[in-house]
């Protein structure tokens, strides 16, 4: 080489050359959530049928699971904001989606003049998937405004204090839920105003007769020649797929890094600049979106009952329960301990009344055994287990498919490819420069 | 940390686990039939899942040591649902396509009751419910039915008789954290009203809710002349004793909530003079009332309660089903269900209507002497009086011969004097 | 958040509360007409009543706080096996049936304190003592596990079982006074009489014996406390026992006042705990005093409430104070507000 190294026209010549195609860097960094949907399909498609109606449902309970674990994760485990009323953003999100779906379904006319309850409209992605999919989002804006009426006391209030604040909005979530009255019928909801909607939405009873979008078994017909079920799974999945996404590339981000030092401390975080307030109250916000996402899912799901007495404490601790158990922070921890605490009543149910015995006595052991949670705060592919066994036997199956050159951890390497072709969208040099991939990613230094 | 230490703990857990559902699989012998029970044998609702489930075990035990149904025996599986509506999904999920049943009893709870029957419906499963009365349970759903009262029933029941007593000014206290509760409160108050009373006051409580005082004070300044509180056993005894204390000295009314040996214990003094409608009395001289008290204070060493009673009907209206279908299948099986006609419970003569709803005459109770006495019995809308028990069905046995829906105060004073042998009670009424 | 922004928030929820303050007010006072003094000397009579016993309640949540700084969610079935003890003792005796004696109440005082003492060092040193360096989460999800335990092995048949129970009256609940046909009864009496002398007691351990000094140290640091000689382990199960013992007097006032005991795993458990723990939050937790100014500031927010404005939403109003009180003073009315330093 004999040009002269001038650094300017270098940097040029780099960032020219690392202009993206915005077609190309929407379809990388969407290559994720592609995956996801892949995945969500072949579970619905392939391997619910494979499983049955019962373990089809089990994977609807898990995947729901996730979805709210994940979310607490975010506000319990980046942010460190203790946060036992997750149960009410759940509650929030999911009575609005019904509202969205029931009322919605009425007033556009879906539903025969004699029916009881709202059945799902339309085939797989047909109008009725819309409606229910416009749903969750709106469930999830919903719960995400009550997230950041909820933030703000964190402003004022730590630790156990926020905890027991948190706490009482999802009481009095449950208690003003309660005081509300019975779903309006078909016939009666075709002419009542929004006004009217919202106060029939149920009370003790719960939210009666909405469309079961959320269930898992289209190829079982009963006697009666009907489907017993909707593509369920393949929804819960998506959102799944797309919370545990989101979740990942805020933990990466500089977003969730501040997160992160505000749980470490938030004095110091603070002095970092980290402008903590900003993040407390983000944290929330985004949590509660997915929660509200949740309790839309939950709302649809076939064999549950939207009702404020069973989203109440109980439920904000069982997802508290997961959080912790997973490892605080942990994404992939806390998707797992979701898996298990779902799995886990269920195959003790043959002991009737020993079951919850049981129950709680695995709890406090897992406790004291592994009070950092199963995967403490790395993920999967942290785990020595990980690094040791399943790379090489992947790497002898798939020659290297996947693995970055470098002896490092898989996915993450992947990640900072995708961070680095966001940072090459707004030119950030530094970041791309081959050095960095060498450096190990701070998961690791993590005890 | 020790990780060959966890992926052990790992790999027993998997173990563990798949045996778990392993063993699941193989319940149910091939020549027996499966029929399942959901209920809460845990949790906040324990009390009356444990109750039913007594019923239902009776009902079975019964059955089979009478032969069975068509030669085979009858296996039973009792799941628990924690109390929950959504464990309910579940549990009737895994009972229907794990362990094939060929049918269900439960919930106690409409809220369960609901979330099981819309998969029992969907996979046509014949389900009983023993004791859900809000009527979205049935509605629209060919496969579920129940054997218990509706809330619009027993509400207009307590409604009417409050009405005959002349207790035209009633304030109500209810749950309002109970279905159950708000909805009987909600169609007394429209009945109630509809007849010409006025509701006083109308004042809620949570079941949780242990002192109840300031909600007394407010009933007992309401000027009412009796209080209509609906709600469960457990609640009852604590908030009469509650509202004597308070100077509160109306008499109480309620539903078949109420049912239960626990009450007089509990309710103890406080409780005396209140009236309940209920599905039967256990005083009652009739015999399947007698026998099935007995057999169960044999089986379970108590004394059963409304729920254990629903419970052993239910059971034993789906085993009277099952000699009559044809088949198992749950098309046959839920139609001979539906058609169940005048089958002699425990609680009365059940006919199921077209909603698959338990069509019932109600009576009226009074606590007297720490022992419920029949005092009137109430007959559905549009049923003939009780007056003429020939046509129309048979009203209860304890019933038949009161002569008039009218409570006749002298029938409760005179069976008060029989109080003392327990079955020579009602005696006034008895034909 | 700029000063500007702030000021303007805070003058609108100024403006917001003064609007809310004064339809509250002319709802109180319009009932307060309508009521009568009889109605308002019941509603006082009853606060005090209901705030004895989440005082009760609160004293435990309060000292174990202040000791290992967790919230002991499994103390509200201490307190419900305290009920439940007391109820086996009793009819152990056959006092339901027949009369009992008048030594009955304080032998079952304090066998049920005993018992429940002993149970609470037993769930403190297995389940609580192995996470004692853990993260305060930890311990609070086994604290949920240990409640979670408690109440489902009291549902099992040969322990308590899932039916009600009626409690023998172990003292005479007459009416000792009557003004203006309000009625305060001997029980209701024994309640207050009993917190007032165990909240002084337990002042008095605390402020002014060497172990509540100790018990002081080792809340302010568990370390240094342990430097200075201070068994820790000790202290820490002392603190648990105490807390117990309180709760078992406060279950079987409750079965004496309420006549009847639920299963363990009922929802009345679960909401007296919460309230009780409301109660010693909102008197700023750790502190004595402040658990019963909180618990009375409870009971009368609940009475009050249900008995003039809507009984519909009594739980509702106990939730917002104590939002109200821990964004006005964070660290509850009586709390000390730490400084954090780096």
């Amino acid at each position: 080489m004999t040009t002269p190294r001038d650094p300017t026209r270098l940097l040029a010549a780099r960032v020219g050359g690392f202009m993206p195609n915005p077609i190309v860097t929407a379809a990388r960094s969407l290559w994720p959530l592609v995956f996801g949907l892949v995945i969500a399909f072949a579970l619905q498609s392939l391997v619910a049928p494979m499983i049955g109606p019962f373990y089809a449902k089990m994977l609807l309970d898990i995947g729901i699971a996730i979805v709210l674990a994940s979310s607490l994760n975010i506000v319990n485990g980046f942010a460190g904001q203790f946060s036992i009323g997750h149960a009410g953003f759940m509650m929030v999100g999911g009575y609005a989606a019904a509202l969205v779906t029931y009322y919605g379904s009425i007033k556009l006319g879906w539903i025969a003049p004699d029916a009881y309850g709202v059945d799902v409209h339309g085939g797989f992605m047909g109008s009725g998937d819309a409606l229910f999919m416009f749903a969750c989002v709106f469930g999830g804006v919903v719960a995400a405004l009550a997230g950041l009426v909820v933030g703000l006391p964190s402003l004022r209030l730590r630790g156990d204090y926020l905890a027991i604040v948190t706490l009482g909005f999802g009481e009095i979530v449950r208690v003003l839920v309660q005081q509300s009255s019975e779903v309006l019928e078909p016939k009666v909801a075709a002419g009542a105003t929004l006004l009217d909607a919202v106060k029939h939405i149920g009370g003790p009873l719960g939210f009666t007769g909405t469309p079961t979008y959320v269930s898992a078994t289209p190829w079982i017909e009963n006697a009666a020649g009907e489907q017993t079920g909707h593509a369920g799974i393949f929804f819960t999945f998506m959102f799944v797929a797309i919370v545990l996404i989101a979740a990942y590339r805020l933990k990466s981000s500089s977003h969730g890094r501040a997160l992160l030092a505000v749980r470490e401390n938030e004095i110091a975080a603070e002095a970092m600049g980290v402008n903590t307030a900003r993040a407390k109250v983000s944290a929330f916000v985004m949590a509660a979106f997915f929660a509200g996402v949740g309790g839309a899912l939950f709302a649809h799901e076939i064999g549950t009952t939207l009702n404020p007495k069973e989203l109440g404490f109980q439920k904000s601790i069982d997802l508290v329960i997961m959080v912790v158990l997973g490892g605080m922070g942990s994404i992939t921890g806390v998707v797992l301990a979701a898996t298990i605490l779902t799995i886990l009543p269920e195959l003790f149910r043959e002991f009737a009344q020993y079951r919850m015995p049981v129950y709680a006595l695995a709890l406090i052991i897992v406790m004291i055994v592994r009070p950092q949670g199963l995967f403490g705060i790395k993920e999967l592919w942290d785990l020595k287990v990980w690094r040791r066994y399943v790379i090489p036997v992947w790497r002898k199956v798939a020659g290297g498919w996947l693995i970055p050159k470098q002896e490092g951890d898989l996915p993450i390497a992947m990640a900072r490819d995708l961070s680095s072709e966001r940072a090459g969208a707004q030119p950030a040099v530094a970041e791309d420069s081959p050095k960095a991939e060498a450096t190990p990613p701070d998961e690791d230094k993590a005890p | 940390m020790n990780l060959s230490a966890w992926n052990k703990v790992l790999v027993i857990a998997a173990t563990l686990s798949a045996a778990a559902f392993g063993c699941g699989k193989k319940g149910g012998g091939s020549d027996a039939i499966l029929i399942g029970h959901y209920a809460s044998l845990t949790g906040s609702e324990a009390t009356f899942g444990v109750s039913t489930d007594h019923g239902v075990i009776l009902a079975l035990e019964e059955r089979n040591a009478a032969g069975g149904v068509k030669g085979k025996k009858i296996e039973l599986k009792t799941l628990d649902d924690a109390s929950k509506a959504n464990e309910a999904g579940s549990v009737v999920q895994r009972l229907i396509s794990e362990d094939h049943v060929v049918a269900l009893i439960g919930e106690v709870a409409s809220g369960s009751s609901l979330s099981g029957g819309k998969i029992a419906q969907q996979f046509g499963v014949p389900m009983i419910s023993p004791s859900s009365t809000n009527k979205k349970v049935t509605e629209g759903r060919d496969m579920v039915s129940r054997v218990c009262f509706l809330d619009e029933f027993q509400g207009y029941v307590v409604a009417k008789f409050a009405k005959d007593q002349k207790f035209d000014k009633v304030a109500i206290l209810f749950d309002q954290a109970a279905p159950y509760s708000k909805g009987l409160a909600e169609s007394f108050q429209s009945e109630l009203e509809g007849l010409g009373g006025v509701i006083a006051t109308k004042q809620a409580y949570t079941a949780g809710d242990a002192d109840v005082s300031a909600q007394l004070q407010s009933i007992k300044t309401s000027g009412a002349q009796a209080v209509f509180l609906p709600g469960y056993y457990t609640d009852v005894g604590n908030i009469v004793n509650q509202a004597r204390k308070l100077g509160v000295t109306v008499p109480f009314l309620g539903g078949d909530g109420w049912d239960s040996s626990k009450l007089a214990e509990i309710g103890g003094e406080a409780i005396e003079g209140s009236y309940y409608s209920n599905h039967y009395s256990f005083e009652e001289s009739r015999p399947e009332v007698q026998e099935f008290v007995t057999k169960f204070q044999k089986r379970w060493n108590e004394t059963p309660d409304g729920l254990a009673a629903l419970g052993y009907d239910a059971a034993r209206v789906l085993f009277a089903a099952m000699d009559k279908a044809p088949t198992l299948s749950g098309k046959d099986l839920g139609a001979a269900i539906a058609a169940t006609k005048d089958f002699p419970g425990v609680t009365g003569k059940i006919t199921l209507d077209k909603n698959r709803d338990a069509v019932k005459q109600a009576v009226v109770v009074q606590m007297k002497g720490g022992k419920p006495h029949y005092v009137a019995t109430i007959v559905p809308k549009g049923w003939p009086s009780p007056a003429t028990p020939a046509d129309g069905p048979a009203p209860t046995g304890a019933g038949s011969g009161s002569g008039s829906a009218a409570p006749a105060a002298g029938s409760a004073a005179g069976s008060d004097a029989g109080s003392d042998a327990g079955s020579a009670a009602g005696s006034a009424a008895k034909k | 958040m700029s000063a500007k922004s702030k000021q303007t928030t805070w003058i609108v929820v100024g403006v917001l509360a003064l609007a809310f303050a004064a339809t509250l007010g002319k709802t109180i006072a319009l009932g307060l007409v309508e009521g009568g003094p009889t109605k308002l000397l019941q509603t006082v009579v009853n606060t005090v009543a209901l705030g004895s016993m989440y005082a009760l309640t609160a004293l435990g949540y309060t000292l174990v706080y202040g000791v290992l700084r967790f919230i002991n969610f499994a103390h509200s079935d201490v307190f419900t096996f305290g009920a439940w003890i007391s109820f086996a003792i009793a009819s152990a005796f056959g006092w339901a049936v027949t009369e009992s004696p008048l030594f009955a109440m304080p032998m079952i005082l304090l066998l049920a304190m005993a018992a429940c003492a002993a149970l609470g060092v037993t769930i403190e040193a297995l389940a609580y003592r192995p996470l004692r360096r853990a993260p305060r989460l930890n311990v609070l999800i086994t604290a949920i596990g240990v409640s979670l335990l408690l109440q489902n092995v009291g549902q099992l048949k040969f322990v308590f079982g899932t039916q009600p129970q009626h409690m023998p009256a172990l003292i005479h609940d007459s009416s000792l006074i009557e003004i203006s046909g309000v009625h305060i009864r001997v029980v209701d009496v024994t309640v207050v009489l009993l917190a007032a002398v165990l909240l002084v007691a337990l002042e008095a351990l605390v402020y002014r014996t060497k172990l509540g000094r100790a018990m002081r140290a080792v809340s302010f640091d568990e370390r240094v406390a342990s430097l200075m000689g201070i068994n820790v382990n000790r202290i820490v199960s002392i603190t648990f026992g105490i807390g117990s013992a309180l709760a078992a007097a406060g279950g079987l006032l409750f079965a004496l006042k309420y006549e009847s005991i639920k299963q363990t795993a009922d929802s009345t458990w679960v909401l007296l705990g919460l309230k009780a723990f409301v109660a010693a939050v909102v008197g700023g937790i750790g502190n004595v005093r402040g658990a019963v100014a909180g618990a009375v500031l409870i009971a009368f927010v609940e009475m009050f409430g249900a008995a003039y404005l809507s009984p519909h939403m009594r739980d509702l109003y106990v939730f917002v104070i104590l939002i109200v009180v821990l964004l006005v003073k964070p660290s509850g009315l009586f709390g000390k507000s730490v400084v954090e330093k780096v």
